[in-house]
């Protein structure tokens, strides 16, 4: 019922615990019993020290990787693994771009709509690649654009299915600076002009610069640090 | 309408992501084609060629039955001669008291019903020996020129020679008139092609042809022995073929034989005969002929080409056939190993599109479905092309071997049949029972892979 009171509770994780199995029998715990939440609109950054499990965490988030104990809500609802009414609000930006090698460039940003049978796809790819600024590498393949032009394709993809959250795992780790300067605007972008909002896991002060919220993952736990 | 859109939209979804299969992993998806194709075209091959081994074989042993042996008893000639330096065949010449008396051992009646008794002697078929002088010519129609030839017959009787004949009007296979209708050994046409040959005569002779002949048949008269005395000529007719047994090239009615062997032999009878054929049960064939000689029987060999040739694949067939199944097994037992290491191969490289499938919402069920159909189509597709591929492969050694047609000896002739060389005998059971195997494995194979798919996001 506290779900519904306020409507800026988009996502919320109550008392997350994980571990990984280490071998045959030992256990390492990466989260105890956290405590996490992402209100509508937010540009959240979640920072630590490579190993902590920030990349666990938005995986847990994002229905991806399995918990051991707790709960995860979205909009107040119980969410468990790979359920799709969840999925289809929510699409991933990740640091390597996760392109199809063999796909062009319109035919990787199309693939989730057509696997999702959404009407009028065409127009959707063709308006969001005008929108990224990569019309012109429509027909392209993944090997012959840039890491820039690739991160754009990715986020593309991310937006074309009209996500209402978009987590995106160090989505700069690969790019130059300058590179890096033109996806934080186009994240910015979108999420002020498009209302989107973003969960990312970064290392970038600049990125920093720009979030709302800032979580620390450390130690098995999480701490807001800034908001 | 909202609905059929839908529909149309999830169908055109579909096959395009259907398509993307072929688009993604071209080389692989026609590597995994061939790999396919290769191996059921060696395996099919193998597997077909030894069902056809195997018929053959069985027709063979229709016709050359392992258990049919021919047996004679020691032949003892004793020369009787009241004056040496005057040789007469026939002895009814006017020096009666100079002929020559000769006898040897027959199988008699009394010996034939012996043997009639005895349990597992299914078939006796007696025989007797053109054991006198008899010369034969003949003229090739057209040539002009005579051929004198000494020919080794027999004689059988009527029953036993009745199924043999061809032409209508002899189907008795009995003397009529002056006409003795004779049947003859298939190897025959050939020696006639090598006369032909040898005097530049430019006609080819074929079992066809061959029927109908007719050559006269002179008693009395022998190139090998020495001849004299009356000579009596008969006109013969060829009305059939016949090779039950090689060691003889001519065979007639028992009626001509009997008559001079009468004259010839002083101790001739009707009923007695030179050797048997006989048809043995092959439970204990061991057995029978141990008993029946035991009797006084010599059996007699048939060291005949087709024989030794029909015995050497029937005592081999049963090696070749595990040998070749063995291969079968060995190639189709790795050439899976292959296929579905490339099928894992295939999925290894999809792992990432499986994984974006699944996080854009596609669920297990279709991709396992949509991949394994994509497989489906591959070894449906490549099945096809190797059941076609046999199918001619297969023609076209049929066609080359029905060239062999014409010379293989009459009463042979149901080996190379049309059915026999044109139709496949294993290979529509291979080619479905395969695409049943190529299927599941695959749908299997998908399933599993899916299930332990490491997810790469």
């Amino acid at each position: 019922m506290k779900y519904l009171e306020s409507a800026l509770v988009l996502l919320e994780a109550k008392n997350i615990s994980k571990s990984f199995r280490v071998g045959f029998l030992k256990k390492k715990k990466v989260f105890e019993n956290i405590d996490f939440h992402v209100n509508q609109g937010d540009f959240l950054s979640i920072i630590g020290k490579s190993g902590e499990g920030k990349t666990t965490l938005v995986k847990i988030l994002a229905g991806i990787t399995h918990w051991d104990k707790g709960t995860v809500y979205y909009k107040g609802k119980k969410l468990g693994l790979f359920k799709n009414s969840f999925r289809k609000n929510l699409s991933f930006v990740f640091q390597d771009y996760k392109l199809i090698p063999n796909l062009t460039v319109l035919e990787n940003i199309a693939l989730p709509m057509r696997i999702k049978n959404t009407p009028q796809w065409k127009k959707k790819v063709r308006e969001t690649m005008e929108f990224v600024g990569i019309s012109h590498i429509s027909g392209s393949y993944p090997y012959q654009i840039s890491g820039g032009e690739s991160q754009r394709t990715s986020i593309a993809r991310a937006l074309c299915v009209e996500p209402e959250i978009i987590f995106a795992d160090e989505p700069t780790g690969n790019l130059d600076q300058e590179t890096e300067e033109e996806i934080l605007k186009l994240f910015k972008k979108v999420n002020q002009e498009m209302k989107k909002t973003f969960i990312i896991v970064t290392h970038e002060p600049s990125m920093l610069q720009h979030s709302n919220r800032i979580y620390k993952v450390e130690g098995g736990k999480v701490f807001e640090i800034h908001s | 309408m909202k609905f059929i859109l839908s529909l149309l939209r999830t169908v055109g979804n579909t096959l395009y992501l259907f398509f993307l299969y072929f688009k993604r992993g071209f080389w692989k998806t026609l590597f995994y084609f061939f790999t396919l194709l290769l191996i059921s075209v060696i395996v099919g091959m193998l597997l077909e060629s030894n069902a056809k081994m195997s018929l053959l074989v069985e027709k063979i042993t229709s016709l050359l039955p392992t258990n049919r042996i021919k047996v004679t008893i020691p032949q003892t000639v004793k020369r009787e001669q009241t004056n040496p330096a005057i040789l007469s065949f026939f002895g009814n010449n006017k020096q009666e008291e100079n002929k020559v008396i000769r006898t040897k051992n027959y199988i008699t009646p009394q010996k034939i019903e012996e043997l009639k008794k005895i349990k597992g002697i299914n078939q006796i078929v007696p025989i007797h020996n053109v054991d006198f002088p008899l010369g034969v010519e003949f003229a090739f129609p057209g040539s002009g020129m005579t051929f004198r030839m000494e020919i080794i017959g027999i004689g059988l009787p009527s029953v036993n020679a009745s199924k043999y004949v061809k032409l209508k009007e002899n189907k008795k296979f009995k003397i009529k008139g002056k006409e003795v209708p004779v049947l003859v050994a298939s190897y025959i046409v050939q020696i006639f092609n090598v006369i032909l040959e040898n005097n530049d005569i430019d006609f080819k002779l074929s079992e066809k042809n061959i029927l109908g002949l007719r050559f006269n048949a002179v008693l009395g008269d022998s190139l090998l022995g020495a001849s004299g005395g009356k000579k009596e000529v008969y006109q013969c007719k060829v009305v059939g073929f016949i090779d039950v047994d090689y060691t003889y090239g001519l065979v007639f009615p028992e009626e001509f034989t009997e008559k001079y062997k009468k004259i010839y032999w002083k101790n001739f009878k009707k009923g007695y005969y030179d050797s048997l054929m006989l048809e043995l049960s092959l439970e204990n064939f061991e057995e029978l002929q141990d008993t029946l000689k035991k009797k006084g029987f010599q059996i007699k060999e048939d060291t005949s080409l087709f024989k030794r040739i029909s015995d050497f694949i029937q005592k081999n067939q049963e090696a070749v056939a595990i040998f070749l199944k063995l291969i079968s097994a060995v190639i189709l037992f790795l050439g899976m190993i292959i296929a579905f290491y490339t099928i894992f191969w295939m999925l290894k490289d999809r792992a990432l599109e499986f994984s974006l499938y699944r996080f854009f919402g596609s669920s297990n069920l279709r991709i396992w479905l949509l991949y394994s159909l994509y497989l489906s189509l591959i070894n449906l597709l490549s099945i096809l092309a190797c059941f076609q591929i046999l199918k001619k492969i297969f023609s076209i050694l049929g066609q080359s071997l029905s060239q062999f047609q014409e010379w293989i000896p009459a009463g042979f002739e149901s080996i190379l049949t049309e059915d026999f060389l044109y139709q496949n005998i294993v290979l529509s059971n291979f080619s479905f029972t395969t695409l049943g195997f190529l299927e599941i494995s695959g749908f299997s194979i998908v399933f599993l892979y899916l299930l332990g798919l490491n997810k790469k996001l």
